[in-house]
């Protein structure tokens, strides 16, 4: 369900929430690199460089959620039928939980050959139950059966670092070739033109159009092409939240967070922690 | 003096040592605790490394080691810091297998002591904390045992392996823990002991990097050295900190293992299996397994590694693959040569940032790792042959690459002769030729710890360079005993008159070469590599065969044998058991 007072949430080096986007504030003491944020009931499943993490609600202490297996967490999404799916370097993994409380994590992934399994980016398949996109080093797989059955796709020979789900279609960036489109997962469709120069490190939707974080800055898509607006920053992360003033947020590593209020003309730094490689808009946050 | 009775003398000393140069830090504050350091002082040290309650291995560890150790005499506000470390800290895992080491022992051993707290740092219970830290070490211990050491054979991180194993062994309370710790220590011992040679660690390296590995003394091994090969003491060499917490602890290695290393007869040849090297994206098969092929002659060492990388651009960033070593003064008893690659895929393919940031990432740190002057790091176009003395080396580097070119170092400390375009000098016990493949200026390299303004003392590495401007490029090495034959000039003369077999280079990636001795060897590129026309079968190198020690890969049975004495070493690993993933890098 919907959590619609969830704050907006950063992650940088720690995980920073901030209520109008502008001010923001350090939750706890962890200060690992965050790539990515979900929504969990009672706290915000963290992916960070040292595992992955539940930060509860306020600033209590962080719960560690990783074991040793699993390490470097790039990306995940929370399953109704399979809880948290982690997505690291070493692929796919999902948890049960043992006897002391802690996840032990059953990687789904680790024969496939190492482009294959690398995992960047991870995304729900739009009305399908647990069909999921991972985005790899090698290009975009479907995952059915909690990560068991992994399939090839046509989006191919390129890593695929970014998804953004958003009308009932999966929007993908790749390095090079641009932003593809596909609404079963399976079949994928080049998205416009003028993002192949660069490589598109994030995507979301805003209030009528679509922004990509690249290696080159934010690129607008204007319903034809991808026309970059604003600073020459390698953008990370990039959200956007057309219910509160249709802010446009941008993280850079490095660079900080940057912000624009009339759709890209002008931005400012809100802040400056070095790298921003998560943003989490309010409305975007779903808790499981 | 018994071997014991020795270890002991010399932990006194070395912790008598580390209390005279003063300026405690938490990894050698033991000795000074021992010699009634005062309380406001010792708290003072503790305070300031973990006052700010985050830390990593490298605080992790020696906490938890000064704690099991000295717990009885640290100030109470000292033991209070080191517990709420322990239960309100933010504490990170590393990535190196020896960073993961530390971290986890540092953890078990805190779980053990701190057991009836309700959760540790990590909001969980010493229970699961404890768990979690047992089936990483025993996993870790069980895959070295079974297909080799994974950080292997580094002077600069086996202190940070045998440290945290030997508090296991010493301090852990779970049985198992400790048993297989004081198991696996006596491989890692086995690991130095055959490769020890007159003070250093020869042979290939997994990490020997950070511009040293053209001394003839690296790293923290030294301290281990001094410990339990019977070192005269050198406190330059020996007074290594991460070494300190054995000085506090009642551990050994068996005596025969350091018998292994310091009662070699000569020539000996040493061959090693490692695990394969940790290449997690832009490739798309996993590496394969490493071997070593070490060989040790009364006056210098040769080795030589099969890498088993997967191709560009995977190249650890660390590793030296061979060098030619002798005892002499720093930086006077080593050949070594490497393509300096530098494409940022090297890092990313073992490092999780994005590949388009992360050359700038890695090398605003650490800048040298992308020197063009660069004598160390792994290269995804070098091949090598190795027979004995003798060694073949050969590149094909691609037009593209930033780097089309091979340094090759040679000391100053030898007058050297050319003919036939082989560089040949004496080094007194022995003789050593190299001949470049390919054109080649030769030119001088200095660099330094201290160089903000200028380079005024090369401490760092201080030699000739000779850089090897060729697509093709490569060199053959053979070294001598001098009592193996009648003259240097009798050995330049007969060098000469051997040149390489340099025709079929470049066409069919065929360069071969015969030693002085008589043996030929050949190194097709991505082919077979032959001794005397017989090809060499790699994939049969158990995990060790040497003088003195025999093991084969997967069963986790090691066998030492020295002088009459025997001991096996047994890991009960099950057969067809799952192994612990790696996880870590290094």
């Amino acid at each position: 369900m919907a959590d619609t007072h969830a704050p907006w949430l950063c992650g940088a080096d720690g995980l920073y929430t901030s209520t109008d986007g502008i001010t923001w504030s350090r939750s706890g003491t962890f200060d690992f690199p965050v790539h990515g944020l979900a929504h969990l009931h009672g706290g915000i499943a963290v992916a960070t460089t040292n595992g992955l993490w539940l930060a509860p609600e306020g600033r209590g202490r962080w719960r560690q959620l990783h074991d040793e297996t699993l390490t470097e967490v790039l990306a995940l999404i929370v399953s109704h039928t399979w809880g948290i799916v982690a997505a690291s370097p070493y692929g796919i993994a999902t948890a049960t939980v043992d006897e002391h409380g802690a996840h032990r994590w059953h990687s789904h992934t680790e024969e496939l050959p190492v482009k294959q399994r690398f995992t960047n980016a991870l995304a729900a398949v739009p009305g399908t139950v647990d069909r999921w996109v991972a985005g790899t080093e090698w290009g975009v797989l479907v995952c059915e059966e909690g990560g068991r059955r992994v399939e090839p796709t046509n989006l191919a020979g390129t890593p695929v670092r970014a998804f953004c789900t958003a009308g009932g279609r999966i929007l993908a960036g790749t390095d090079r070739r641009g932003v593809w489109a596909s609404e079963d997962g399976r079949s994928w469709r080049p998205f416009g033109t003028g993002a192949e120069g660069t490589a598109v490190f994030s995507i979301a939707a805003a209030e009528s159009t679509f922004l990509a974080g690249s290696e080159a800055g934010v690129l607008a898509f204007d319903g034809k092409a991808w026309d970059r607006v604003g600073p020459r920053i390698a953008v990370t992360a990039v959200a956007a939240a057309p219910e509160t003033g249709g802010a446009w947020l941008a993280g850079a590593t490095p660079g900080g967070l940057w912000r624009s209020d009339d759709e890209g003309l002008r931005w400012y730094q809100v802040m400056r922690t070095e790298s921003v490689r998560a943003i989490a808009a309010p409305a975007q946050g779903e808790a499981v | 003096m018994s071997y014991l009775d020795g270890v002991r003398q010399r932990r006194r000393r070395l912790a008598e040592a580390f209390v005279a140069r003063g300026t405690p830090s938490l990894w050698t504050l033991a000795p000074f605790v021992e010699r009634g350091m005062g309380d406001d002082e010792v708290t003072a040290v503790v305070e300031r490394v973990l006052g700010a309650l985050r830390g990593g291995p490298f605080e992790v560890l020696p906490a938890m080691l000064l704690y099991c150790r000295w717990a009885e005499r640290l100030p109470p506000a000292a033991c209070r810091l080191v517990r709420r470390f322990f239960t309100d800290g933010v504490l990170e895992r590393g990535n190196t297998e020896n960073h993961w080491l530390m971290y986890y022992a540092g953890n078990l051993l805190a779980a053990e002591c701190f057991g009836e707290e309700a959760a540790l740092w990590n909001g969980l219970p010493p229970a699961a904390v404890h768990g979690e830290a047992r089936r990483w070490i025993l996993g870790m211990i069980r895959r070295t045992a079974t297909i080799g050491h994974h950080e292997y054979d580094s002077p600069g991180y086996m202190a940070e392996h045998v440290v945290p194993l030997a508090g296991l062994a010493v301090y852990a309370t779970d049985a198992e823990v400790r048993t297989m710790a004081t198991k696996v220590l006596t491989l890692l011992f086995a690991d130095m002991a055959l490769e020890y040679f007159h003070g250093a660690w020869v042979g290939g390296h997994s990490r020997e990097g950070y511009r040293q590995n053209t001394w003839t003394y690296v790293g923290p091994v030294q301290g281990l050295f001094y410990l339990y090969f019977e070192e005269e003491f050198d406190p330059e060499r020996h007074l290594q900190g991460f070494t300190c917490p054995l000085t506090a602890m009642d551990y050994a290695p068996p005596e025969v293992v350091i018998r292994l290393g310091r009662e070699r007869p000569y020539p000996a040849v040493v061959k090693k299996t490692k695990a394969p090297r940790s290449i997690y994206r832009h490739v798309d098969r996993p590496a394969a397994p490493v071997r070593k092929y070490t060989y040790l002659s009364r006056s210098f060492a040769l080795g030589s590694t099969q890498l088993g990388l997967p191709g560009a651009p995977a190249a650890p960033i660390d590793l030296v693959s061979w060098d030619l070593s002798w005892p002499a003064a720093k930086q006077q008893g080593i050949i070594v040569a490497a393509h300096p690659y530098a494409d940022p895929g090297r890092f990313s393919a073992f490092l999780s940032c994005l590949p388009q940031l992360a050359e700038r990432a890695i090398a605003t740190d650490k800048p040298y790792l992308q020197y063009p002057d660069r004598l160390f790091g792994a290269s995804p176009y070098e091949r090598m042959v190795q027979h004995e003395g003798t060694i073949i080396v050969g590149y094909r580097i691609p037009p593209t690459d930033r780097r089309p070119y091979v340094n090759l170092f040679l000391p100053k400390g030898l007058a050297y002769h050319e003919a036939g375009g082989w560089i040949a000098a004496d080094a007194g016990g022995f003789f050593v030729a190299v001949y470049p493949v390919g054109s080649y200026r030769w030119l001088e390299i200095r660099e330094a710890t201290r160089a903000h303004l200028l380079v005024r003392e090369a401490d760092l590495v201080d030699g000739w360079l000779l850089r090897i401007h060729s697509l093709t490029a490569g060199l053959v090495l053979e070294a001598v005993e001098a009592s193996a034959c009648p003259s240097f000039d009798a050995f330049v003369h007969a060098r000469a008159a051997a040149p390489p077999e340099l025709s079929r280079w470049q066409t069919d990636g065929i360069l071969a070469a015969s030693s002085t001795g008589g043996s030929r060897l050949e190194l097709r590129y991505d082919g077979v590599h032959r001794i005397d026309d017989e090809p060499v079968d790699y994939d049969s190198y158990p995990l060790y065969a040497a003088p003195g020690v025999t093991a084969a890969l997967g069963d986790g049975i090691v066998r030492f044998e020295h002088d009459g004495e025997e001991l096996v070493v047994d890991f009960e690993i099950e057969p067809g058991g799952s192994m612990l993933p790696m996880r870590s890098i290094g």
